[in-house]
């Protein structure tokens, strides 16, 4: 099993490709914020917290992990065996803690709430993410697989409580969202996050198998 | 690794002061528990509303002449949920008050924010469908959408259109003291509690 990825993964060349994800993760991210779009999604729970916020993170996360792909590499080295920053960081553990409250504070409610209702709220909430996303982004290539394990472990399992809340809730949490819009919005919370860290896993698996 | 510890303990503290502040120190997770708290802690100014009332005469939501601490709730009446439970609990509270003798302190109001549907003839016929007492309960349609409009945002009700000519809203027992400050709002599934919270303000100066 190893040997076959050996033979054949490193003849692809990746970094065009993980390039134009970026890039185009980042127009979506630009394009969910501003009117036409970022209005739509802000009318339902569902899209604000499922495809507006991780759009933002992850296009943050994208930058601050390698800036312009294969361009960016050596750089990118150089930032993170720069001592001066891995001692304030170390593992990223600071980075990762920060990113984990940032993405907290966005599932709740009440923030979900006030972003709805409120542009400064909005706004905030795009300045954080990006923040938020970015610092994680820097502290991922930090992190070892155990420290990426906890983040992962703790994010997911965050989310799915949060999930599993907005399912159970037999109250309207949100005043700017629908009951139905809650219960689904739990639904989809639990199964991406699941989704996620399994995606995650075999992802880690294959990179595993191809080193040994 | 000293200087991480001391970053990841900022990043801790920030953390938790930011998450405190948004849940108003780990009391409220929700924009409706946050504004009952700060309407508790520091009353409401009401905004005038005027519209009439089940027997077709103007009237005011909240009228200088009377001393009375009124509790309001926002409605419509083609309201299929939410609205007939309301009724049903300002029913008891009209016979509470009657019973108790109280009319002359406290009151019941509800204000329609669908007055396109909830014409004076429509509240005429809820009144009388729900035995409303003129001299505890007051509905009222108001004419001014633009003053409707800021009553709601002040009493924090946000009505959603839905399907079938129905509203996603929420509601609450809203409790006006006899200054026309929203002082309390309490629950809908705890009818007994606004009454007590209605006493309790009343017996304030």
């Amino acid at each position: 099993m190893s040997r076959q990825y050996a033979q054949w993964w490193p003849q692809v060349r990746w970094w065009p490709v993980v390039r134009w994800f970026r890039i185009g993760l980042t127009a979506l991210a630009v394009m969910s914020v501003l009117p036409p779009l970022g209005s739509w999604l802000m009318q339902s729970m569902l899209t604000q917290m499922l495809v507006q916020i991780p759009l933002i993170f992850f296009a943050a996360a994208g930058w601050g992990s390698a800036g312009w792909g294969s361009a960016g590499w050596a750089s990118r080295q150089q930032a993170v065996n720069s001592p001066a920053w891995q001692r304030w960081n170390a593992q990223g553990a600071p980075g990762l803690l920060g990113s984990t409250f940032c993405l907290a504070c966005w599932m709740t409610p009440i923030a979900l709430d006030h972003a709805a209702a409120e542009p400064a709220w909005d706004a905030a909430k795009v300045v954080s993410l990006v923040a938020g996303g970015w610092i994680a982004g820097i502290s991922w290539r930090y992190a070892s697989n155990t420290t990426k394990i906890f983040y992962l472990g703790n994010m997911v399992w965050m989310s799915i409580t949060v999930g599993m809340l907005y399912q159970e809730s037999s109250q309207r949490l949100c005043n700017a969202y629908l009951w139905d819009d809650q219960a689904i919005t739990g639904r989809v919370l639990v199964v991406a996050s699941i989704v996620f860290a399994i995606g995650w896993m075999i992802r880690q698996a294959a990179i595993t198998a191809r080193r040994t | 690794m000293i200087r991480t510890l001391i970053a990841t303990l900022a990043v801790l503290l920030i953390g938790t002061s930011a998450l405190a502040g948004l849940t108003h120190g780990f009391s409220a997770l929700t924009a409706e528990t946050a504004r009952r708290e700060a309407v508790a802690a520091r009353p409401v100014e009401v905004p005038a509303l005027v519209g009439v009332d089940q027997f077709g005469s103007r009237q005011a939501m909240v009228n200088a002449g009377d001393a009375r601490v009124a509790i309001v709730d926002f409605i419509f009446t083609h309201c299929t949920s939410i609205c007939l439970a309301l009724g049903d609990s300002y029913q008891q509270l009209q016979a509470q008050i009657l019973d108790a003798h109280l009319e002359h302190r406290l009151r019941l109001v509800t204000v329609s924010f669908d007055p396109e549907r909830d014409t004076p003839e429509v509240i005429a016929d809820y009144a009388d469908r729900m035995r409303v007492n003129p001299a505890v309960w007051t509905v009222l349609t108001p004419d001014d959408p633009a003053q409707l409009r800021t009553a709601m945002s002040t009493f924090g009700v946000i009505a959603k259109r839905a399907d079938y000519g129905q509203y996603v809203h929420n509601a609450a027992f809203n409790i006006v003291d006899r200054h026309g400050r929203l002082a309390a709002i309490v629950p809908i599934d705890q009818p007994r509690l606004a009454l007590r919270t209605a006493r309790e303000i009343d017996s304030r100066p």
